[in-house]
């Protein structure tokens, strides 16, 4: 039965995404060389030529009701038998391959997930129960190690390389039932804001092809936008989960530093980097967090601190108060709604903010002095780390390997060809910020920036307010808009990165639509908490997304 | 301090780029550099600098017991390997 299953999913065509041949190095330099996507090469040709059209999924968004969860009601369904787990996954396998050709949110497709939806099948079958997340389709960034499953980074150093384990992460929802449909495109090593720096495809953003699904999670998050998997996890460094989350209308969790295991996650800022959750409503987010968030012994900087039932905390909307928000107090960040942020988006998130008064709220201005020093010292930080957990990739342990007849001609020559243009400059300018002399200069300064706006966010979530902002200053840009420009990239990184260097967790709610040259685009509110206080975010982004007024 | 020396900092990250490549990175580099100058502007005598997250993590709580793990992948680990010669791993030449 599962073999006869296994060659269905063949023919369907569910095999490899197509892989590139590291063999031809002279075309695979030229699109290097192009900075990765310059008006010259084909790819972004391709890209632009694209319709502004929308192929958003249904039953996902938009919506003519409040969001709900696709695991609760596919599980629901399963126990009672009214669905198969084969079943299940046969529906997303055939929608992921509807909207492929337009999204290209996949770098691998797995050809077991028929199999392993017919284990489960079995495995209930028998009066086993095989987890909270039996059956769920959940895609998986591909900065993340899935055994025997390529595993590039969006790199192509990592042409090929199939890893010997699985991040704990992976293991976890495993373990929870879940069926791991395919990894996800991303920004080369998570080093961007729109997805554009993979080595392989450009993503397009569901609400509109011609655009970015943001980065770099951008494949994850436009696979949930497009209904290509019921949820995804991606990873967030400087805001890579959220801001993709917030460009393709979906819920994002970055959780707080220690929460997750960062086991088996490519490592790009190992002091900023998490792993996190996306899906198509709050409920669905809070499930998969409960699956994968504890204490690993294999990450040395996870935490022991007990993980709640983070579905405890969501009531559903009938049964909500009157002002369901009474008591409770929130602080706007100043520093993120005047000045360099797109009027539209202030509007949207002002309307928010008045929406969450209308629930009882009590929301206020606060001010963040050391605000916008945070994006410069976060590029110092994260560059410099880079700079370092990057020099693992030599072509000596895994990966394509550029023959030379001496050591450092052959590091040289297998970097140089293996990492795309945006690596290439973060690894340099980490490395200039790490020479001898330079570091008080740039790294130690930065470190003493980390520390202020550590305090600015202990000062301000101290009143027990949970902090609101934008989750970027625009909606999502036109694909190719910045490339040239890595500062503007840099830039628009303005909401998420402190969040990152404080460690605190942080939700990306869809709270609005802009329209913008005929296309309608999301906007994201960002609530930022505590430490360990993710409860908090998603009992307030719940009774929010319940009550939002649809679009 | 120097501005960015394309040059060097290839040799010190083991990375080639082409001619055509550092002319390009050059000036991107700088740039950013140059954007990175805001730090030296701010007041900052007497702060702490900060190595990681403000919240403790389990690391800080001391050491984990001197206990043997095994990996227990260690086929595939091997099976992945470049080239091999017989039970060895074959490696490029290291000493010059």
């Amino acid at each position: 039965m599962a073999s006869s299953l296994g060659a269905q999913a063949h023919a369907h065509g569910y095999g490899q995404a197509q892989a590139h041949g590291y063999g031809d190095a002279r075309s695979a330099r030229f699109f290097r060389n192009a900075g990765d996507l310059s008006p010259s090469s084909c790819r972004f040709r391709a890209a632009m030529a694209t319709a502004s059209a929308s192929i958003l999924a249904s039953p996902a968004i938009p919506r003519s009701k409040p969001a709900a969860s696709q695991i609760s009601r596919l599980q629901t369904q399963l126990r009672k038998k009214e669905i198969s787990a084969v079943e299940i996954v046969t529906e997303y396998l055939d929608r992921l391959r509807e909207k492929e050709p337009d999204v290209k949110s996949f770098l691998h497709i797995s050809s077991s997930a028929l199999d392993e939806a017919a284990e489960i099948d079995g495995r209930l079958a028998r009066g086993d129960d095989p987890g909270p997340l039996a059956g769920i389709p959940i895609a998986i960034k591909d900065n993340l190690c899935t055994q025997g499953m390529p595993s590039t980074g969006g790199s192509r150093i990592l042409d090929g390389y199939r890893p010997p384990y699985d991040a704990t992460a992976v293991k976890r929802l495993k373990e929870s039932g879940a069926v791991l449909i395919g990894k996800t495109n991303l920004d080369e090593f998570g080093m961007g804001s729109s997805t554009e720096s993979s080595a392989y495809q450009v993503t397009s953003n569901p609400w509109d092809l011609s655009r970015v699904p943001g980065g770099s999670s951008g494949g994850s998050a436009a696979a949930v936008a497009a209904g290509q998997c019921a949820c995804a996890l991606g990873s967030d460094t400087g805001g890579s989960i959220r801001q993709p989350a917030s460009f393709c209308g979906v819920v994002g969790l970055k959780p707080t530093y220690g929460r997750v295991s960062r086991f088996g996650l490519m490592a790009y800022a190992s002091s900023l980097d998490v792993v996190g959750c996306l899906g198509t409503s709050v409920d669905d987010v809070s499930l998969l967090l409960n699956a994968i968030a504890g204490h690993d012994p294999a990450d040395a900087t996870s935490s022991s601190k007990v993980v709640p039932n983070y579905l405890k905390a969501l009531v559903p909307a009938k049964e909500l108060p009157g002002n369901p928000l009474a008591g409770m107090k929130f602080g706007i960040i100043k520093e993120t709604i005047g000045e360099g942020v797109e009027p539209a988006v202030a509007q949207v998130v002002k309307n928010a903010v008045v929406h969450l008064e209308k629930l009882g709220a009590v929301v206020q201005e606060v001010s963040l002095p050391t605000f916008s020093l945070g994006l410069p010292a976060y590029y110092v930080l994260a560059a410099s780390e880079a700079s370092s957990n990057l020099s693992r990739y030599d072509g000596i342990r895994y990966g394509p390997r550029v023959v030379a007849d001496e050591l450092n001609a052959m590091y040289g020559a297998s970097r140089g060809q293996g990492f795309g243009a945006e690596v290439k400059r973060r690894i340099l300018m980490g490395t200039y910020a790490l020479s001898a002399g330079y570091y008080d200069a740039f790294y130690k300064r930065a470190q003493q920036v980390r520390t202020l706006i550590q305090q600015d966010f202990k000062k301000a979530l101290e009143d027990g307010h949970i902090l609101l902002s934008p989750v970027a200053p625009s909606p999502a840009f036109k694909i190719g808009e910045k490339v040239l420009d890595p500062l503007s990239m840099y830039l628009g990184d303005l909401m998420t990165v402190n969040v990152n260097m404080a460690g605190l967790p942080a939700l990306s709610l869809p709270c609005g639509l802009i329209e913008d040259e005929g296309s309608k685009l999301p906007v994201g509110l960002q609530l930022i908490g505590n430490a360990f206080e993710e409860e908090e975010l998603l009992r307030v982004g719940h009774i929010f997304e319940q009550t939002v007024p649809t679009w | 301090v120097k501005p960015p020396n394309v040059g060097e900092l290839c040799e010190k990250a083991r990375l080639s780029l082409t001619p055509d490549e550092a002319a390009e990175i050059g000036p991107q580099i700088s740039r950013v550099v140059d954007w990175f100058g805001q730090l030296q502007e701010v007041e900052l005598d007497n702060v702490d600098p900060a190595i990681r997250v403000g919240h403790e993590v389990e690391s800080q709580r001391g050491l984990r017991r001197d206990e043997h793990l095994d990996f227990t992948e260690k086929d595939s680990m091997v099976a992945s390997v470049g080239e091999k010669e017989g039970v060895f791993i074959k490696v490029p030449k290291i000493l010059n």
